[in-house]
């Protein structure tokens, strides 16, 4: 069992490997669009992830992760080639859910109808997905949430998530533990967040 | 339920609750940054209009050869920026001649005083400009960095001219005794530049070589680059902090750098890390390893010291102007015991007076729970609030103190199950 969870997180590295991106990213700057979709197949998970861990809202993360790859296409000629594309969209994705922030001023609280509306829009949310995320969105605090989806999402070593969400190593090692600390609790105690 | 079963829920959570529409993105596409677009023309072709159509006129009235020439020399060529802090925009033609010379800010203009270098050739101008750099006291051992830009079209063309101005400059401040460093780079019209250097009333140069540095960093940004200094930036242009992104040695690719960056401004790296080993408490020949570096963070030149001591891995900011401690931050599953003779703990940087050892132990103390029973253990400086926090687990417990730096008070101590 655990074997094949260890093969998850290589999966996850894989599938946003610095192999297949790059050529993804210099096909666009020769104006390529199929390029694009293979970059959103490969990296939306990523995006969203990281836009809703910082928006708490599930409407927004969609707006940037949609904004996001649009940003992306508009200037990937500023890409350099360095072998670390994830962490350029990344960082895109970052600012733009920065920016969304400091438009919004504060963080609003999902409404809990909003969760119904969540599961009713995609057929592909179950039960416990809801719940999971219920939990890493109202359970976490904003740097926990953070680190340990982008974990999660990437398959990342901590020092790249340190590097990609502007924290120190030791602070992420701590939020990353206490993260998953918690959402243990939250999911196998059956408490409310 | 194990971290990694953990983690796969979240992860098949996020790609269920994933957009997935990749046809409402592309519907969104325009065109792209840094591609020449035909309707815009670059902008100084532009400007080369009205002496076309002179040529034109030229070419109808006396005859074609002499309205030729007559364009070639006015038709812009290359622009050539030289910033230090002031900055001065050179236009020069194929003949490498001046065609006008800009101050692009306040300071360029006293450097630019009275002297009229249009029909120059580039290399007296950019003499020229560099002696009034020196005598105006802007090129000097505080801050000995210039930066030369050159804007070309034809790659080929902007490499060299980027090459010879290079060459020339160092002559010009060894022969002025200065122990200059430049950086250089060339590159092609790029209007989303140009706009970004108009909006914050820098040179496209210096614009171009902050976006480098935004590129290949992860935590650098644009607009908190845009006030440093070109001998500022040329610190960080040769330091990890312009590079954590891309895991490559500081230089970047598209810059040149010849020479070292004044450092004369700052305490020096070696007292940045006697700082950092003085206030953790631990010797030169106990470390495992040693990094420390530039970085830009919340506003300030710092340096950036890791260092690791058995396991236990140090983090410290230190602040490059005046050796304060900003951020001192310590992680690992084993704290070693101070060695006899280090227990008395040196100061606490600029403003502590207990060091973060003494802070551990007065939480431990308080806890009642032996340094060797901890887990997790943490200390971190929170300069802002004056206090250390500290953390750690022992047995079922967490524990998280606050401990005032001043007096070694406890601010505040919490307990978890």
């Amino acid at each position: 069992m655990l074997i094949l969870l260890e093969t998850m997180a290589e999966e996850s590295r894989r599938v946003t490997a610095p192999d297949i991106l790059e050529p993804l990213l210099v096909r666009m700057q020769a104006g390529e669009q199929e390029a694009l979709a293979e970059l959103y197949h490969h990296a939306r998970t990523a995006v969203y992830g990281l836009a809703l861990s910082y928006l708490k809202n599930t409407h927004d993360a969609e707006d940037v992760t949609q904004d996001t790859f649009v940003r992306v296409w508009e200037n990937v000629h500023q890409y350099q080639s360095r072998g670390t594309p994830l962490a350029w969209v990344l960082t895109v994705a970052r600012n733009l859910a920065l920016m969304k922030l400091r438009e919004r001023g504060k963080t609003e609280e999902l409404e809990p109808e909003s969760w119904e509306r969540l599961a009713a829009d995609s057929p592909l949310v179950t039960v416990e997905d809801r719940q999971v995320l219920r939990a890493a969105l109202e359970g976490l605090t904003d740097e926990e949430r953070q680190v340990v989806t982008l974990h999660a999402v990437t398959g990342w070593k901590h020092k790249e998530i340190a590097h990609l969400l502007d924290l120190p190593l030791s602070t992420v090692l701590s939020k990353y533990r206490r993260a998953l600390q918690k959402l243990r609790t939250i999911l196998e105690g059956g408490e409310k967040p | 339920m194990n971290d990694q079963e953990l983690e796969r829920k979240l992860h098949t959570a996020l790609e269920h609750a994933a957009p997935d529409d990749v046809e409402a993105v592309l519907a969104r596409l325009g065109p792209q940054n840094g591609k020449i677009i035909p309707i815009s023309a670059p902008k100084r072709r532009k400007r080369i209009l009205p002496w076309i159509a002179a040529a034109c006129l030229a070419l109808a009235i006396g005859g074609g050869v002499a309205g030729v020439r007559y364009q070639q020399a006015n038709a812009v060529a290359s622009v050539v920026s030289l910033d230090v802090n002031p900055c001065v925009r050179l236009e020069v033609n194929r003949e490498e001649k001046v065609l006008s010379a800009t101050p692009v800010n306040d300071d360029a203009n006293q450097i630019l005083d009275g002297m009229d270098l249009t029909g120059t050739d580039l290399e007296v101008a950019v003499n020229a400009i560099i002696g009034s750099l020196l005598k105006h006291g802007y090129v000097d051992e505080l801050a000995n960095s210039v930066l030369i830009s050159v804007e070309d079209d034809d790659l080929t063309r902007g490499a060299a001219l980027e090459e010879k101005l290079t060459g020339e400059i160092s002559q010009v401040l060894e022969s002025a005794s200065i122990n200059g460093a430049i950086l250089s780079q060339s590159f092609a019209t790029d209007d989303a530049l140009q706009q970004k250097a108009e909006e914050y009333g820098i040179s496209q140069g210096k614009a171009a070589l902050i976006q480098t540095l935004v590129d290949s960093s992860s935590h650098l940004t644009f607009e908190s680059l845009v006030g440093l200094s070109i001998n500022e930036l040329n610190l960080l242009a040769n330091s990890e902090a312009a590079a954590d992104l891309t895991g490559q040695s500081g230089e970047q690719e598209s810059i040149r750098s010849t020479g070292t960056a004044s450092q004369s401004g700052y305490v020096g790296v070696d007292a940045a890390t006697q700082t950092a080993l003085t206030h953790a408490g631990v010797q030169q020949s106990q470390l495992d390893y040693l990094e420390a570096d530039y970085d830009y963070e919340d506003g300030r030149m710092v340096y950036e010291v890791e260092f690791g001591v058995s396991g236990v891995e140090y983090e410290y900011d230190i602040d490059a102007a005046t050796g304060a401690i900003l951020k001192a931050e310590q992680e690992g599953q084993t704290i070693q015991t101070p060695a006899p003779g280090q227990t008395q703990q040196p100061q606490g940087g600029s403003s502590g007076t207990i060091s973060s050892q003494e802070a551990r132990d007065i939480a431990l103390s308080n806890a009642g729970v032996a340094l060797s029973d901890t887990r997790e253990l943490e200390v971190e400086l929170e300069a802002d609030d004056g206090c250390y926090k500290v953390e750690f687990k022992s047995g079922q417990y967490e524990y998280e103190y606050e401990i005032s730096v001043a007096d070694g008070r406890i601010l505040s101590a919490e307990r978890d199950d």
